[in-house]
């Protein structure tokens, strides 16, 4: 366990790491969320100004997408199945991006719905690359917790990842020290030969 | 089940669950998206006969001064009349084009809005509209402004942005919708509809609200 997991103190700062990652992903879908509940109205526009989905289906997305930010954001910040959260927000990221290309690609002006008037990285206003780049920067930010786990002070690391690592990871660390707690090891390695 | 198959399944359940709070919140509070229209009926139906596009008073060259020392505003027109039949800014719909925006900037006692972006405001604008970016609705300063500027709920309005894919002036409507207003129009040729007509252009920040945003 400890050859796979490295020393005490990496494993510490690993965690600490992805503990910080999950965070902050978690801090800018919440206020992303926050901002379009504020307005389902406008987001309901901004969507539609997309020009990709049938308008029946545009009023459940502008109430779903930030809802369903909400919650995986308060999945990530409690560490409950955060890995699974972390999939969904970088499954929608992704989707951002295609509309986006979409966008520029067909050369139309369409006003982002992403931040409201506060600028993470780019203006408010109409989308560009340089919000590609910043839905890719998230990405980037998710990535990590999708494929290690939530890191420390997670409520449910042993589980999350127990069912997420096949190999030597960070969250696998973190499993096994909290299996040494919680749990018999012989349970721990039969569950992850099952997997 | 697969570690796979796990995290897939809590993933989808995350979705859920955030479906169903998005169920509950528009069960809650579901939004209007449709605008009445000015008369009170849905201008999407209106099935009143639509003017004649102005044969007159559309000279771009004119000069435009303040919309309402322009011509007399026109009255009501169920009079008989030979054509030209007279304006009747009450028969139209709730969407409306350039030349019927020109008619209703002419005849004065009509609130133009600007709901574009203030740096396309600045570079460009419809004489005497008002500037109210859509992003001061989130931020629950229209009903302010519209007081600042003096627009009373029982004007008539009329939205304009870029035209097009342009929502911008939807969203401004319908809020004006919620705050009371009755007699709103959106040009959908927006600004660029407007130049292209060749009608009169104002540059610079809003003569009474200023560079509000």
């Amino acid at each position: 366990m400890s050859a796979r997991g490295g020393s005490s103190v990496q494993r510490v700062l690993g965690g600490l790491a992805l503990l910080v990652l999950r965070l902050a992903l978690a801090g800018l879908f919440a206020w992303a969320a926050w901002v379009k509940l504020q307005d389902p109205r406008a987001f309901y526009f901004s969507i539609k100004g997309f020009q990709i989905l049938p308008e029946h289906m545009l009023e459940p997305l502008a109430f779903m997408v930030p809802w369903t930010e909400l919650v995986c954001a308060a999945a990530l910040v409690l560490g409950f199945w955060a890995r699974s959260a972390a999939i969904v927000l970088g499954a929608m990221l992704m989707v951002f991006i295609a509309a986006i290309l979409s966008v520029l690609m067909r050369d139309m002006h369409v006003e982002c719905g992403c931040f409201g008037d506060f600028a993470f990285l780019c203006p408010p206003g109409a989308v560009g690359w340089c919000n590609i780049a910043q839905n890719a920067l998230m990405f980037l930010l998710a990535f990590p917790v999708m494929a290690w786990g939530p890191g420390l002070l997670a409520w449910n690391s042993n589980t999350d990842a127990r069912t997420c690592c096949g190999g030597s990871c960070a969250c696998h660390a973190e499993a096994g020290k909290a299996q040494t707690q919680a749990r018999p090891a012989p349970a721990m390695d039969s569950d992850r030969a099952s997997s | 089940m697969s570690c796979l198959g796990n995290t897939i399944a809590r993933a989808l359940a995350l979705v859920s669950v955030g479906t169903i709070a998005a169920f509950i919140h528009w069960a809650a509070d579901p939004p209007r998206l449709t605008l009445g229209g000015p008369g009170g009926g849905d201008a999407a139906t209106d099935a009143r006969p639509q003017p004649e596009p102005p044969t007159t008073g559309t000279d771009p060259a004119q000069p435009a001064g303040d919309p309402g020392a322009g011509e007399p505003a026109p009255t009501d027109g169920g009079q008989a009349q030979t054509p030209p039949a007279p304006f009747n800014p009450d028969a139209l719909g709730t969407e409306i084009g350039t030349p019927e925006a020109h008619e209703l900037w002419r005849s004065g006692a009509v609130a133009f809005i600007d709901a574009r972006p203030q740096k396309d405001y600045l570079a460009g604008h419809i004489p005497y509209a008002y500037l109210v970016p859509a992003e001061t609705i989130a931020e629950g300063r229209l009903g302010d402004m519209m007081d600042l500027g003096g627009v009373d709920p029982s004007m008539r309005v009329v939205v304009y942005c870029e035209g097009g894919t342009c929502d911008a002036s939807h969203l401004v409507a319908l809020t004006l919708q919620d705050m009371g207003f009755t007699k709103i129009h959106i040009d959908t040729d927006g600004f660029p509809g407007w130049q292209a007509a060749g009608h009169e252009v104002e540059t610079g920040s809003d003569s009474v609200l200023g560079d509000v945003p």
